[in-house]
């Protein structure tokens, strides 16, 4: 007992920080959506101005499903994002209207930008993230360097956005300057979520069941 | 009191005879509404009596009916102060641009040799205009070339191009709109601008002649500036100055008198004649003349002098024509020097954005599209497009773009010569400033973020996204100009993700196959439209899952290929479990896909 007693009084002091309590320094977070997902991320939340990487193995496999009910918060009428807006850069299909406007996506905040050659998503991503009219950026970004997602990163803090980049299941080799990296992979038990790194929080893997539509 | 006598002096002494208002109440409060009045006539209000007093009173009356007269009548001070008091006077600034020849041919290229413009004067080439390098070796304008040459050995000659020079005075007028709707164009080299109204938006005089200065740096016109009552002495006074220090500005009547006396009277441009014999008589300045007898002066130089006289003064009527701009804006721009450099021609096209916006302002219109030539001198011209998404005038935002558009250019060879020429003008007014900045996120308004992404992108590259009342899948949506709101109910289970051409699936055993066999989850759903428009579609829909999580919506092809609409149906591949209950969906879940070699399945769309 009293080796405890030290214990907590070590703690009241304050000058010591425990992993767990990093979480609740980060206050601007975008709700997730997801009940399960929300307590594994620092603050509750998607992180504000900072970027989400989601790593997966083709592009089409879960991440709008992922990030949706956090864009749908954005939209909504009391959201202080209501007239800000939602770029998509280099979608690999057709971003489905009926669907987004039945999820409660305000389709005329969409900004679409089919750049094609990499450099240009990469240049239109850092425009949107940095001009400061867009609460989310959505980029499919092709093979890039890390100092091309450090960039994304800074401009993404400048510009108060949410930079979502979703790439491939073989970056995750490389090194990442995202606030909250995840990888979504699937076999026939089932979809699982890796979360990779979050700032403040620690790695884990959950069952993603809560994807399925 | 109409009675004047013979040798009343114009205006003896420091005392002005009693004079009419100077200008009229109808020109008052102008600035403000009309830009489009043709003549400003600037002493419409002009009340007959003083002008017309001291012109065509009989001289039969001696000096004293004269004093008794001026006892009674305020003097022409009390009166100039009784009105500036109303603010009923005009105030007019003159800009005269003392090297215009030289600067009209050579703008953005600078020569290195010493340069001057000449002219034919009587058969001889006279010297117009000169740079400073050859001002500094002695050579003046007015000179023969012949003397100039014995100075200068080493000279670029120009001939003056009068045509370029108007054109380049009508831009600058229209420029100079922006300023005030009262323009008028003084040849040679000088324009006018009516700026009594205008005081209130620059903050006084100063914070005026400071933005109309910092406007001409970019527009590269060294300039002297004068500001007077009246246009005339106002010309005048800019015709004496001869550099920024010296610049005259007379704010109301009694310092205009003071400023106008001091003026020699070669900058009325009066006659040649006309100047030599003032000179014979000893009248060196505007004061000398005030003092002569106005009949004799008007009978000795021309009653249009005397005339002349009183509308410096403001005791005559003196109109000036208003400058219309023209409907479009079109300026070119001749190079001395082909330019290579990217920021050479971003700064030659700077000048000629400043010069369209201060157009736009002065129309209170803005564009959204301009056009740009670069000229060279042996292949084809290279054309820009800049494409604004909104309406604008802001200099600063079409630079921005004209720079990334010239950035991309690649230039077969140098640019001789730029042009520019707006789009249609659309009605946009000034804006209102806000006096707490309460946007949260406007940090760069949106249709500049859109601008700049189709700057480099193209236009197509960047766009909105809404619904169209369509059954058919594909057709439900459609790629629009961002921004553009589109309402209506959605029904049925649509994917996230639509594939732009639907994939033909591989078929395994008659059922159809996405890695791994696919289990329906939600479906049948009918879609059957389109037979009026050539692009029919009769589709059963399934949400199906596959091996790997993947939710995939897909559908049958209900017509076998090459069969016309009328063709009879290919039974139903789907064979219900149960029979429908109150929920159809609840009997569909249950259905089953029957295998079909022939079925033909589609992937359309991924729910991920």
């Amino acid at each position: 007992m009293p080796m405890s007693d030290a214990l907590e009084q070590l703690i009241d002091h304050g000058k010591v920080w425990r992993g767990g309590q990093m979480a609740s320094t980060q206050a601007r977070v975008i709700p997730t959506g997801h009940a399960v997902l929300d307590p594994f991320l620092p603050g509750g939340g998607w992180p504000r101005a900072a970027l989400t990487e989601i790593l997966l193995d083709g592009p089409g496999s879960g991440e709008l499903q992922l990030v949706l009910p956090a864009l749908t918060h954005l939209c909504a009428d009391d959201s202080p994002d209501l007239n800000r807006w939602i770029s998509w850069i280099a979608p690999p299909y057709v971003p489905y209207a009926p669907a987004l406007a039945k999820a409660g996506i305000k389709l005329s905040r969409m900004l679409l930008v089919h750049a094609r050659k990499g450099l240009d998503v990469m240049w239109a991503a850092e425009q949107a993230l940095r001009c400061g009219t867009c609460s989310a950026v959505l980029v499919w970004a092709p093979k890039v360097n890390p100092k091309a997602l450090r960039r994304l990163q800074l401009a993404a803090e400048e510009g108060d956005s949410w930079g979502i980049v979703v790439r491939n299941t073989q970056a995750q080799r490389e090194a990442s300057p995202a606030a909250v990296r995840l990888r979504l992979s699937a076999n026939e038990a089932g979809r699982t979520l890796h979360l990779l790194k979050s700032r403040g929080g620690r790695p884990l893997r959950i069952a993603a069941d809560f994807l399925t539509p | 009191m109409s009675k004047v006598g013979k040798s009343l002096a114009l205006f003896p002494e420091d005392e002005l005879p009693p004079g009419a208002p100077l200008h009229g109440g109808a020109q008052q409060g102008r600035n403000a509404s009309d830009a489009s009045g043709g003549v400003s006539d600037s002493a419409s209000g002009y009340a007959a009596s003083a002008a017309q007093r001291s012109f065509d009173a009989l001289p039969e009356q001696d000096t004293t009916s004269v004093r008794l007269a001026r006892a009674v009548q305020p003097t022409f001070a009390e009166q100039a102060a009784a009105q500036s008091a109303t603010g009923r006077a005009q105030l007019w600034l003159a800009l005269r641009f003392v090297a215009f020849p030289l600067e009209v041919l050579c703008r953005e290229t600078v020569p290195d040799k010493a340069t001057v413009v000449v002219a034919d004067h009587s058969g001889r080439s006279c010297v117009v205009a000169c740079d400073q390098r050859a001002h500094d070796q002695g050579v003046r304008a007015g000179m023969p070339l012949a003397a100039a040459y014995a100075l200068v050995h080493e000279l670029e000659v120009l001939p003056q191009d009068e045509a370029q020079e108007q054109a380049a005075l009508e831009r600058l007028a229209t420029w100079a709109k922006k300023f005030t709707p009262l323009v008028s164009l003084c040849s040679p080299g000088a324009v006018l601008l009516e700026v009594r109204g205008s005081l209130a938006l620059f903050e006084g005089m100063q914070g005026l002649l400071s933005s109309v200065q910092r406007d001409l740096q970019v527009l590269g016109f060294a300039h002297v500036r004068a500001v007077a009552p009246t246009p005339t002495a106002a010309l005048w006074m800019a015709q004496h100055t001869s550099s920024q220090s010296d610049e005259g500005i007379a704010l109301d009547d009694v310092s205009l008198k003071a400023q106008l006396g001091k003026l020699p009277v070669a900058v009325t441009a009066w006659p040649e004649h006309v100047l030599s014999r003032l000179q014979g008589m000893g009248v060196r300045t505007l004061r000398d003349c005030l003092r002569l007898p106005r009949d004799g002066f008007a009978r000795r130089m021309g009653k249009q002098r005397l005339k002349e006289l009183d509308q410096a003064l403001g005791l005559a009527p003196d109109p000036r024509v208003n400058y219309q701009p023209p409907d479009k804006f079109v300026a070119r721009r001749e190079l001395l020097f082909a330019l290579e450099s990217v920021n050479m021609i971003v700064r030659g096209l700077d000048t000629l954005v400043t010069e369209l916006c201060g157009f736009l302002r002065g129309r209170q219109s803005g564009i959204q599209n301009i056009r740009i030539t670069l000229y060279h001198a042996h292949t084809t011209a290279s054309v820009l497009n800049v494409g604004t998404a909104s309406t604008c005038r802001d200099p600063a935002r079409l630079m921005a773009l004209v720079h990334e558009k010239v950035e991309q250019l690649v230039l077969p060879e140098g640019v001789v010569a730029l042009s520019m020429v707006s789009g249609r003008l659309y009605p946009l007014t000034g804006f209102d400033g806000q006096l707490f900045n309460d946007t949260a996120h406007g940090d760069v308004p949106w249709p500049q973020l859109v601008e700049k992404l189709r700057a480099r992108l193209g236009v197509r590259a960047v766009t909105g996204l809404c619904l169209v009342p369509e059954h058919r899948p594909e057709q439900a949506w459609k790629y629009t100009e961002p921004g553009t709101v589109s309402t209506m109910p959605v029904s049925g289970k649509r994917p996230l993700w639509l594939l732009a051409q639907p994939y033909r699936m591989p078929g395994r055993e008659g059922l159809p196959y996405w890695h791994g066999v696919l289990t329906v989850v939600h479906g049948p759903e009918r879609i059957e439209s389109g037979w009026w428009d050539g692009q029919d579609a009769a589709r059963d829909y399934f949400v199906v899952v596959n091996p790997h999580q993947l939710m995939l919506w897909v559908y049958r092809e209900r017509r076998p290929s090459g069969q016309e609409a009328h063709a009879a149906y290919p039974q139903p591949v789907f064979a219900a479990a149960d029979a429908v209950g109150d929920d159809p969906f609840a009997a569909a879940r249950t259905y089953e896909i029957t295998p079909d070699p022939e079925a033909r399945w589609y992937v359309h769309g991924l729910f991920a």
